[in-house]
């Protein structure tokens, strides 16, 4: 017999009068609980006196209250205190309203309502047992109670068979630190357990190269289930069996192809679902968040950046209601890893037997200042490339224009597109607004691929109110009902003219949408299909003063402010008479096109399609490591902020051209960031006000008239491979698995 | 004569050796002979050897700026001959020749050309000793020599052609240097 | 004393004169006249019991009568020209040294297949390729990249 437990034994007559029990079987009875009190969880019979003269609580998470009708207000009392919330609210959302917060691991705002963690259990007044506090509607006069013997000894219960099959493997699980269940045993459970059997254990699932699952350490919370089915649109998973034999899984061997899937590993409140890239690579206390801005599409996605030291070690979709909400799509999650392959870190020039040897920045300069004196101001071409941000782009155009050229253009704008009027190529409705909209005509745009986050967004307005979904362009796959009404503009043009039954459809319908896809803008005859899409907007009065249901979505992260500053080509040829080609992360250009003759600069951070026709490279800044000004789609400015260090030797854009122009002779007026959105505040006022939308003002309706010379090839698809879409996500190895895996056809 | 002799000498021979090989000679030359010509000197051998680091004198000032001259050149001579010494223990030899590092002195010290001074002079001399014994002495790790003689050596270089292109901006300097300005 | 005699000229008549002496010099007797440490241990294993031979080859012997407890059990390296301690392998310290009575070979046994490394002896003051250089030390010859990203490396045209 140990020396502790002679101690304790010795202990336990005085231990009985230590703890002040009136029950002296207590003795005898294990308990969970170190208060005394908790084990006769009677329910509190007299109510409380409201104490009036209690601050008021400030609300869990923000939560606000917004009352559509006044008179559906109704008043419950949480804990005590009085809150006034609208009918049909939860009674975990009245207890978020008066500032009390319940612990769940089903219940998310999101998603539809489960009831089957029972963690949320709260004590009502009248009611014979714990309720479910995310499932109950809250009624008038009720007297909910949140901190009472009940509610504890309930919370308790249902963690204690929670953790009863849960693993004991926090020390080597990806979600230690940032666990729920962790946190919540925390807060709410009991200091041990009493289960002594052997724990479950489930056959983990493949659900593809993006999501580990550890099923083992499932709570069957059926988030992940709910998101599948309602947010991504995927029937992939599911639940099978009933008590302990409860699995979540894919029914038949089959991978999560959804191009969201990676949002299941942020909503997994326990390590069941985690990240297969980032497994064991860091903890997420080693790391550093910077908010960012995604720039793998045209959305702008708001993001978090952890790096740790000089490397990006995973991101993380940040809350934005009028943008992603709290989603991000996989590509903008996972393409960090291509933010370390295929660097360019030196300056470079190419030897005459074609290898590239590294020199310093004076050399490099002093070479293409060299070659671009000797050519014609008009044989000068500036192109900017996908992820260029706005201050290298008004830099690319003023040197350009500097040395006697005006051609400098954005790739992925074709020639004469219009960038006079800005409600012509902003999203005018804002990625918001769609969820108002009722009928849906999409024109040669594949928004899932293009830009998943409004697709997202599509598809939670056609789940709530049963929006109609129409669709112009090549077969694609949709994750919503749609009306596939034809491939070409020849459709277009029979809306226009109001010989398709859409039409009736448009004209009827309260607040009509029409979403033109960017890649039209590479279209010879853009001019003709925006005359006939504007005709339709008018006859279905589409464009009103209070709805603007006129939308462009572009492809790129750079294209919203390329247009704002100005950067269209000005003729088709000029690329093929250029002698000097400045390409600033230009890749996805037609390198065919260049003149054999011509002296190409590239200056950029991937070793990507174009520096194989370069002759001098110049390194820059990768997105994650400058602070650069994007414009999202719907004309929303933002910024991002440096999260690691530069690689290499390599410069910041705008800095490059700054310099650059120095050495040529034509010295750019800005030596500094605050300089330089001085110089974008005289040519595009909206790009300096950050994190804010700015409406188009004029509605565009200085086309030229509607002809019927419309080219009738069909629409293209702008975007081949959802995966692989910039230089980012081109190095990205797991971009690279993610289209070998999930895009197989 | 006698009493000095039994009193502190050879101790403190000891102590200048273990502690000053740098600046020895110059303790040799200028202060060993001033201190043993006039006063007690036992009683100051015994104080030394008490608050040895406290009485740590530096040499007088040279009085001329031959004098000086001819000191630097005794330091670059001494520090030359300290480099083979240099290259072993830092294992500096796939990285940088011994030429290049005595270069890299020499353009340390003419980047101070201009200087007159006898007492300038000598002040840069002493932080010039200084840095050298704790190079010799290993007070400095390898990343230190590389960065501060052998990658830093450039930056030498490009002050000096600093000089030729006068014309650019703060702007263009800054950016031929680095990229966080 | 007659039976080591007995044993020589038995020994020499097996071996031949020539074959008696490479005997001798590999057994390190011709290098007891210089070590009085090895000539010591040679005459304690007259009438020692050999306990084991480890794979390097050392030999482990044990004698209980009139010795004095704790000098009862040595070993005699199979380096006869530099030995040292270390050079005794883990399975034969706790027997040499009295912690256990199990003799090396039993407990060789007990190690671990898996994950079990070789024993090495201390090798300190042997060279500059013996002293342990840490991943990033400049003279560890696999010294480790510390880069975090991979550069772009230029090929010709492809």
């Amino acid at each position: 017999m140990g020396l502790g437990l002679l101690a304790s034994k010795g202990m336990r007559p005085t231990s009985r009068f230590l703890l002040n029990s009136s029950n002296p079987n207590n003795i005898f009875v294990r308990t969970i609980v170190s208060k005394s009190e908790l084990n006769k969880p009677e329910p509190s019979a007299a109510p409380e006196p409201p104490q009036a003269d209690l601050p008021p609580r400030t609300p869990v998470a923000d939560a606000r209250v917004h009352f559509t009708n006044p008179d559906d207000a109704i008043e419950v009392s949480v804990d005590g205190f009085p809150v006034k919330i609208p009918k049909g609210f939860t009674v975990l959302q009245a207890c978020e309203v008066a500032g009390v917060d319940i612990p769940r691991f089903c219940y998310h705002s999101r998603l539809s309502i489960a009831g089957n963690c029972r963690m949320c259990l709260v004590e009502v007044e009248k009611s014979p047992k714990p309720v479910a506090s995310c499932a109950m509607p809250a009624l008038p006069g009720m007297k909910i109670k949140t901190d009472t013997p009940v509610a504890k000894k309930a919370r308790e219960g249902v963690m204690e068979f929670l953790l009863m099959n849960h693993p004991l493997d926090c020390p080597i699980c990806d979600q230690g630190g940032e666990c729920d269940l962790q946190d919540q045993s925390m807060a709410f459970g009991a200091d041990r357990g009493r289960f002594t059997d052997m724990k479950r254990s489930v056959v983990d699932k493949n659900l593809g190269p993006l999501v580990k699952t550890v099923m083992t350490r499932c709570i069957q919370c059926t988030r992940c289930v709910r998101f599948a089915s309602e947010v991504a649109g995927v029937q992939d998973l599911g639940i099978l069996g009933r008590g302990s034999g409860e699995e979540i899984g894919t029914y038949v061997e089959n991978l999560m192809k959804s191009e969201l899937s990676g949002n299941v590993i942020d909503i997994c409140p326990v390590g069941a679902l985690t990240s297969k890239p980032f497994a064991f690579k860091a903890r997420n206390w080693e790391l550093k968040g910077t908010e960012s801005i995604d720039v793998t599409d045209a959305v702008g996605s708001n993001i978090r950046i952890d790096s740790r030291g000089p490397e990006v070690m995973r991101i993380l979709p940040r809350l934005n209601e009028d943008i992603n909400e709290e989603w991000i799509s996989d590509k903008t999650r996972f393409c960090y890893d291509g933010l370390k392959r295929q660097r360019l870190n030196d300056p470079m020039i190419r030897d005459p037997d074609g290898r590239f040897k590294a020199v310093s920045w004076r050399d490099a300069l002093a070479v293409v200042t060299e070659v671009a004196h000797g050519v014609k101001p008009d044989e000068i071409v500036g192109i900017s490339g996908k992820l260029s941000d706005a201050e290298s782009m008004i830099a690319l155009k003023d040197f350009i224009n500097r040395i006697g050229s005006n051609n400098v253009w954005c790739e992925g704008i074709g020639a004469n597109t219009n960038a006079d009027l800005r409600s012509g190529y902003i999203m005018n409705t804002s990625i918001a607004g769609l969820e108002k909209a009722d009928v849906f005509l999409l024109v040669g745009t594949q928004p899932r691929v293009e830009a998943a986050m409004v697709n997202a967004r599509i598809r939670k307005t056609v789940r709530a109110s049963h929006a109609k979904v129409a669709y112009i362009g090549p077969a694609t796959d949709f994750n919503y009902d749609h009306e596939h009404l034809g491939t070409g503009p020849q459709t277009l043009l029979e809306i226009a003219e109001g010989r398709h039954p859409f039409s009736k459809t448009i004209s009827n319908a309260k607040n009509p949408v029409i979403i033109v896809g960017g890649g039209i803008f590479e279209r010879k005859d853009q001019d003709a299909i925006f005359a006939a899409v504007e005709t339709i907007a008018k006859q279905g009065k589409v464009v009103r003063p209070d709805w603007n249901g006129l939308n462009v979505l572009l492809l790129h992260a750079s294209q919203a402010a390329a247009l704002d500053l100005g950067l269209v080509p000005q003729s088709e040829k000029s690329l093929e008479s250029a002698k000097f080609v400045y390409l600033m992360g230009a890749d996805d250009i037609d390198l065919d096109k260049i003149p054999s003759d011509a002296f190409v600069v590239y200056q950029g951070h991937h070793g990507d399609k174009s520096v194989y026709r370069a002759n001098v490279i110049l390194p820059a800044a990768a997105f994650s490591e400058k602070e650069g000004t994007y414009e999202n789609t719907e004309g929303c400015t933002q910024q991002t902020l440096p999260a690691v260090p530069t690689v290499g030797d390599s410069r910041d854009d705008w800095k490059i051209i700054r310099a650059l122009s120095e050495v040529a002779g034509v010295r750019l007026p800005y030596d500094t960031v605050g300089a330089v959105h001085a110089r974008i505040k005289t040519v595009a006022p909206n790009l300096v006000h950050v994190d804010e939308r700015e409406p188009a003002t004029l509605p565009s309706s200085l086309r030229p008239a509607f002809t019927k010379n419309i080219d009738t090839t069909v629409f293209g698809k702008a975007v081949e491979n959802f995966y692989m879409t910039d230089a980012i996500t081109r190095a990205s190895k797991i971009m690279a698995q993610c289209s070998a895996t999930l895009l197989k056809k | 004569m006698k009493r000095r002799r039994a009193g502190g000498v050879p101790k403190n021979h000891l102590f200048y050796f273990s502690l000053n090989t740098s600046i020895i000679t110059i303790h040799k030359q200028h202060f060993l002979p001033y201190e043993l010509v006039c006063g007690d000197s036992v009683s100051y051998y015994r104080e030394m050897a008490s608050t040895a680091l406290r009485n740590v004198k530096v040499p007088p000032n040279s009085a001329s700026l031959e004098e000086a001259r001819h000191r630097l050149f005794e330091f670059f001579r001494e520090a030359c001959r300290s480099l083979p010494t240099v290259m072993e223990i830092y294992n500096l030899y796939d990285v940088v020749s011994v030429s290049d590092l005595r270069s890299s002195i020499s353009s340390q010290i003419r980047k101070n050309t201009h200087v007159t001074d006898p007492k300038v002079i000598d002040m840069l001399l002493f932080k010039g000793m200084q840095e050298l014994r704790n190079v010799v002495e290993h007070s400095k790790q390898r990343h230190h020599i590389i960065g501060q003689y052998v990658v830093g050596r450039r930056a030498f270089e490009q002050e000096e052609l600093g000089i030729k292109n006068q014309g650019t901006s703060t702007f263009l300097k800054n950016f031929y240097d680095t990229n966080y300005f | 004393m007659t039976t080591v005699v007995k044993s020589i000229v038995s020994s020499i008549k097996e071996k031949g004169l020539g074959g008696f002496f490479r005997y001798l010099k590999d057994e390190g007797y011709l290098r007891c006249l210089r070590d009085g440490n090895l000539l010591q241990t040679k005459i304690h294993n007259i009438g020692a019991r050999l306990v084991g031979v480890d794979k390097f080859g050392n030999k482990y012997y044990e004698k209980l009568e009139k010795y004095q407890y704790g000098r009862h059990r040595w070993v005699e390296y199979a380096e006869k020209s530099r030995y040292n301690a270390s050079q005794v392998p883990a399975e034969w310290h706790g027997w040499l040294h009295s912690i256990t009575d199990h003799t090396g070979d039993e407990l060789l046994l007990l190690k671990p297949k898996r994950y079990g490394v070789e024993h090495k002896e201390n090798l300190s003051g042997e060279g500059e390729q013996y002293i342990y250089h840490s991943k990033g030390h400049a003279l560890n010859p696999g010294q480790r990249n510390w880069t975090s990203y991979q550069p772009w490396e230029s090929k010709a045209e492809p």
